[in-house]
């Protein structure tokens, strides 16, 4: 009962970029590891360290979530129900600016190597399993699914962004749903291209943007941050890896996909998909 | 093809609990498809697309989750599953109880809607302040600790009568209250039969004895090994007694116990004769009784059961089957007889009776460490030629080391010991089952006993019912895969280790 | 014979020892609750069967007498003075401190530091060694604040020119006496005597008692009672944490400074000295609880607790029933959450008079309240709610007045009942602060901690000798 803490007080590990000063209240919604709270048309997650960094995202360590109601942020002071977190500039979190890879060979060996683990590691209820998999029983909801989601990567490879992104958002299993997943993981695609590789995909960018908001507020957040490229941690980290490493390590691979159920594993999907579209 | 569906709420719901929830129910045969999803209006279309898509889910909004079924069976049982699997009953015990822990026994009793019993069993030198605690609060006792002394013993026993409550034990392990199995006890159904009994797995072989013959138990008293010596009186072999003779849903007795001294046998006799009940007593020995009409008298377990099943279907009006007391193997000489047996008992009572039989059946004792000293004591188990009975039970085993009933390690090496003794041809076990005991006794014991060599055979008695938690016939059905004979009486068990020694070590 | 009586239903089982036995009675739809059994303490068993004996006809109505009276209490702030004037019994070499009685010899780094800061305040000593010296001289008399109607957190030093409160019992008239809160850090509470300490001492003499005085005497007088009760309700435990007392506080005092001051520049330190500090409100509730349970003193065969107080050295008690007599046993090292860079190995055992709130059914005891608290100490809002429950198995009633709202408004456990204590073996919890053993370096951490046992067992066993008659 008299219980011991090795980490002592609570700390602030990370603040998002884009979390704005003010009191958030309204709850969206709570898990054991993540709150998220609604600031405006986004959403804010104050999280424990088990979380990357990421723009939208308040990572805290020595706290117990379970008690926290209300988050006030000002300029240099985060409070927190009763504690009180100092605010420094280096706690701030803003994604790099991705540059051009300068081997750009590398940069291709990579991506195969990548999209070749993907396959094979991806867990059997993800998208690409789901996918690849040309006979899953098409009675089933996942075989429904799957034939959705090919016809809406079909409709990209004909140019219909707007038509293809209706086949595919808002369905699939998960809190966010596999097809809003791939869309996510595929603006992040498009944006990288057109900010490392320089790729005209800022009007296709957009068209698959608008058509994939909904009114789910933690989907339309994610969404934004592929579209702006405005993504978290674990995501530069991969996306830096791609270009950089030579020895591709897959450990960013490995963190992606540990995400949600098969959340990371069907971005990653989208991600390739919008690769394999316009090249490098 | 049925299809059922739900609107789901959960603490803490994430993706990946959804997502196992939906792994586990499609596992369940004759579930064809099982998902948790969000229900936006494409999910919804999807569903449609797969026939699946319910009444119950169209008023569902887009950020309700909703859990889907598809398949043949029984939906409502699928749902039940979902329920304990978004709840996270998923353990051992998933119990109807909620975990209630109390800092005092005045905040335990409050917690209890009908506060009946304290089951203690905490260290000795603590135990019977305890049990006066729980006495003074109007509780009964079921004392399972030992290390009491006697005069602590009589005063709590005195207390407890002068009140009307029960003092089980000290050293009691077995009881079954109102059709509840206490402590170490197996799962009987209820009936007409009551048994007193000063022995823990003496209760338990004829309490299931007389389950497997159809037959149930109104309620079965421990009394403790000690409550027939003179120093206690037999308080408790009075009290309970009287409680069954006046106990109308009580319409045969039994009373098991180590022979009382002469005092308490002298009331005991009495009591008996004030009452038309049967009552069938067994002393663990043979001995002569008072020429009572209601009094039937045997000095073994299983025959005790069925002497009081006999009676109970006698006083039936309606014709029931009689059970067969089956025929023993009787004083077969040992000419000739090659190798010797190895008895490894977890149960004292059996243990004791397992040697009794041996005496009768080849007219001398054998080795074991039932008695203290003299010829018949053991002196190493380790390394022994001749017939040994052991009770792993007994303190020297125990000091330090988990109960023979809870845990098999000492007596797995025991077995694999006997293995590279070439004189040893006949090992016999018992297997105690019920609650209390260990959850699967045979998984502990089919490696070392797949490793014996061809020349040892083995006999085993499992002590337990269908309804116990390890079930029975599934042990039954694992031991038997590995050669092993069993039987589910103590006394065919040993009848059988002994003829198949008699036979020179081949199995008759 | 007595005839046995068995109910009917299915057995409700009480299990105390083996938890497997609970698990399956569960598993099988019975009710069951597991006792959360621990060994008993080792007490006489003649004093046992005397006190469970005495338990209705003698105990009962002493502590139901002393209870009422304790609830009945009315603490206010109803003026200041100098400890000289004030105090019972205070003379020029007399210094008082916290806990039970200890010679100089006997006290721990920060007593003896706070001891040695004293003496410098007081002119009797130019530095650090000729304070030392007068110290160990014999010619300084030291006695516990408790024995002279007072009380100081941590060494809790009060020597004759400090200024004190005076917090009075209206209903029953008795006094008690408490210093101003010094601040955190380097303060002579935590042993230090550096220049900066005299100092702040000087200052709260000669400006901070002034000023507090005037306002004072305009307000008339403040109830204690009713600022507890309600910084209760607003995440207080007057013992650990006090920011909300202290901001009640301030909120009654406030207007009354500016209405009685003489100087901008002094009212306004004044007035930040205390926003700058959070335990400002400590040194009244102490007093405030003292006050309610002095009445209760010296009521034959009451088995309360009424003291509670640790000297750095020894952890102290007393009961009722017992009269004026000190019931000690060796001051713990307290199983704390430590500030980063320190540990156990660095802290000074339990100090302080601070008990006394949870003597009064405050502190740890109403830790329910305090759910922040709790979280900083390494728990979370549930271990809140288990300490204060576990607390009412050893208490003997509730208090009226103060509430806990996360417990529908209960009264706080009020009346700690010595017999609980050693029969339930439940120790109390103190909600504390932890002073590095080195004097002058301040707090190193903060807990929960229970109280030693001892010093109850002792205390049990003599109220069970004056039983007998």
């Amino acid at each position: 009962m008299l219980k011991r803490m090795t980490t002592a007080e609570p700390r602030l590990l990370s603040l998002g970029g884009c979390a704005k000063p003010g009191v958030y209240e309204d709850i969206h919604s709570r898990f054991s590891s993540v709150l998220n709270f609604i600031m405006g048309d986004r959403i804010v997650s104050l999280c424990d360290a088990s979380h990357a960094p990421g723009p939208f995202r308040i990572i805290t360590t020595g706290l117990s979530l379970e008690e926290i109601t209300a988050v006030e942020l000002s300029d240099d002071l985060l409070r927190l129900n009763a504690s009180l977190l100092p605010v420094i500039v280096s706690d701030i979190y803003q994604p790099p600016v991705f540059t051009e890879p300068t081997d750009t060979d590398l940069l291709q060996r990579n991506l195969c190597l990548s999209s070749k683990y993907l396959s094979q590691h991806a867990s059997s209820d993800s998208l690409p399993v789901l996918l690849s998999d040309p006979a899953s029983a098409p009675l089933s909801f996942q075989g429904q699914l799957a034939q959705s989601l090919r016809t809406g990567l079909d409709l990209f490879s004909l140019g219909k962004y707007r038509e293809g992104t209706n086949a595919m958002k808002r369905r699939g299993m998960g809190l966010t749903p596999a097809g809003d997943d791939l869309l996510i993981g595929f603006l992040i695609g498009c944006s990288w291209l057109e900010v490392t590789r320089k790729k005209q995909l800022s009007k296709i960018r957009e068209c698959v943007y608008f058509a994939a908001l909904d009114n789910d507020l933690m989907v339309n957040t994610f969404l934004y941050q592929g579209y702006a490229l405005l993504v978290d941690e674990d995501w530069v980290d991969f996306l830096l890896d791609l270009s950089r490493s030579e020895i591709f390590s897959y450990r960013s691979m490995d963190r992606l996909m540990g995400h949600g159920a098969s959340s990371g594993a069907d971005q990653l999907l989208g991600f390739h998909q919008a690769v394999k579209l316009f090249g490098i | 093809m049925k299809t059922i569906a739900k609107i789901i709420q959960g603490k803490y719901l994430d993706s990946v609990k959804l997502m196992l929830i939906s792994r586990k129910l499609r596992e369940v045969p004759g579930v064809e498809d099982a998902v948790a999803i969000m229900a936006t209006e494409e999910n919804k279309g999807i569903l449609a697309a797969t026939g699946m898509l319910v009444d119950e889910i169209l008023p569902a909004k887009d950020n309700d989750i909703v859990l889907v079924i598809k398949g043949e069976g029984d939906p409502e049982a699928w749902l039940s599953l979902a329920e304990d699997l978004l709840s996270g009953k998923n353990d051992k015990h998933s119990g109807t109880g909620k975990e209630v822990a109390s800092a005092s026994l005045e905040s335990a009793i409050n917690h209890l809607e009908h506060p009946d019993i304290c089951l203690i069993s905490v260290a000795g030198k603590y135990a019977a302040a305890e049990a006066d605690k729980a006495l003074d609060r109007g509780l009964h006792v079921m004392l399972f600790s030992d290390n009491v002394s006697l005069e602590a013993e009589f005063r709590l026993k005195q207390k407890a009568i002068s009140r009307g409550l029960l003092m089980m034990g000290p050293d009691c392990g077995t009881a079954i209250l109102n059709g509840v199995p206490l402590a170490f006890a197996n799962a009987v159904p209820r009936g007409k039969i009551g048994i007193v009994s000063a022995s823990g797995t003496g209760l338990q072989e004829v309490s299931v004895a007389i389950a497997h013959q159809g037959f149930g138990i109104s309620q079965a008293f421990g009394t403790g090994g000690r409550d027939g010596k003179e120093e206690i009186g037999g308080i408790m072999l009075h009290a309970c007694l009287d409680h069954l003779i006046h106990d109308p849903e009580t319409e045969v007795i039994v009373l098991i116990a180590k022979t009382p001294e002469p005092k308490v046998l002298e009331k005991l006799w009495d009591q008996i004769a004030s009452t038309p009940k049967k009552v069938i007593v067994n002393f663990l020995k043979p001995m002569e009784t008072p020429n009572l009409p209601n009094i039937e008298y045997c000095h073994y377990l299983d025959e005790t059961a069925a002497k009081a099943c006999l009676a109970l279907s006698e006083s039936s009006p309606y014709p029931l089957s009689i059970p067969s007391l089956s025929s023993y193997v009787r004083h077969r000489m040992i000419e000739g007889r090659k190798g010797a047996v190895k008895g490894l008992y977890s149960g004292g009572t059996l243990c004791k009776e397992a040697a009794l039989i041996y005496a009768e059946t080849f007219g001398k004792e054998p080795l074991s460490n039932l008695v203290k000293d003299g010829p018949n004591r053991v002196k190493d188990i380790w390394n022994t030629d001749q017939d040994c009975f052991i009770d792993l039970g007994e303190d020297e085993f125990t000091v330090g080391r988990p109960h023979p009933m809870i845990d098999f390690s000492l007596r797995a090496k025991l077995i694999a010991n006997e293995g590279k003794n070439p004189t040893t041809t006949v090992i016999l076990l018992d297997v105690v089952l019920g609650w209390g005991a260990h959850p699967d006794p045979a998984a502990e014991l089919v490696p070392v006993l797949k490793a014996l060599p061809e020349r040892i055979k083995v006999v085993c008695h499992v002590l337990g019912t269908d309804a116990d938690p390890q079930q029975a016939s599934k042990q039954k059905a694992a031991l038997e895969a590995v050669g092993v004979k069993v039987f589910s009486s103590n006394h065919e068990a040993v009848d059988h280790a002994l003829a198949i020694l008699a036979e020179g070590g081949e199995e008759s | 014979m007595n005839k046995i009586v068995l109910n009917n239903n299915k057995p409700g089982v009480i299990n105390i020892g083996l938890e497997a036995f609970a698990a399956d009675l569960r598993a099988q739809g019975v009710e069951v609750v597991n006792l959360d059994w621990r060994p008993p303490l080792e007490v006489d068993p003649a004093a046992l069967t005397r006190m469970r004996n005495a338990r209705e006809d003698r105990l009962a109505p002493a502590n139901h007498e002393a209870l009422e009276i304790i609830r009945k209490g009315k603490p206010f702030l109803v003026g200041m003075g100098i400890a000289r004037d004030l105090i019972p019994g205070m003379h020029e070499d007399l210094i008082l401190h916290a806990g039970p009685p200890i010679t100089w010899e006997r006290m721990c780094g920060p007593m003896r530091g706070a001891v040695i800061g004293a003496l410098i305040y007081e002119g009797r000593a130019e530095s650090p060694e000729a304070a030392e010296k007068l110290a160990a001289s014999g010619k300084i008399k030291y006695a516990p604040c408790h024995e002279h109607s007072s009380v100081g957190p941590m060494a809790g030093i009060i020597s004759p020119s400090m200024p004190v409160f005076v917090i009075r019992n209206e209903t029953f008239g008795n006094q008690t006496y408490c210093t101003q809160n010094e601040g955190l850090g380097k303060v002579l509470r935590y042993g230090a005597f550096a220049p900066e300490v005299i100092t702040r001492l000087k200052w709260m003499e000669q400006v901070l008692y002034p000023v507090l005085s005037r306002a004072l005497a305009h307000l008339g007088k403040i109830d204690l009672q009713s600022l507890i009760a309600q910084a209760l309700h607003m995440g207080d435990e007057v013992h650990n944490r006090n920011r909300a007392g202290t901001s009640l506080l301030i909120r009654q005092l406030a207007p009354a400074i500016l209405k009685t001051m003489e100087n901008v520049e002094e009212s306004s330190a004044v007035l930040d000295f205390i926003n700058g500090n959070d335990h400002f409100f400590l040194n009244l509730s102490m007093p405030a609880s003292k006050a309610i349970l002095d009445p209760a003193r010296n009521i034959r065969n009451c088995s309360l607790v009424m003291v509670m107080a640790r000297n750095g050295t020894d952890f102290g008690i007393q009961l009722s029933g017992t009269g004026d007599r000190w019931f000690t046993g060796p001051a713990l090292v307290p199983d704390a959450l430590y500030f980063p860079g320190y540990s156990k190995a660095d802290a000074n055992p339990d100090i302080g008079d601070s008990a006394i709130t949870e003597t009064g059914g405050l502190g740890g005891f109403a830790i329910a309240a305090a759910p922040a608290i709790v979280q900083f100490v390494g728990g979370n809002a549930s271990d809140a709610l288990n300490y204060t429950n576990l607390m009412y198995e050893i208490t003997y009633g509730e208090s009226g007045a103060y509430q806990i709202p996360a417990l529908d408004f209960r009264g706080t456990p009020l009346g700690i009942d010595v017999t609980g204590v050693v029969e339930k073996n439940i120790a109390p919890i103190i909600d504390t602060g932890v002073a590095h053993k080195n004097p002058g370096v301040g707090q190193v951490g903060a807990g929960v901690v229970k109280a030693p046992t001892e010093p109850f067992v002792k205390a049990y066993e003599a109220l069970a000798q004056l039983i007998i008659d």
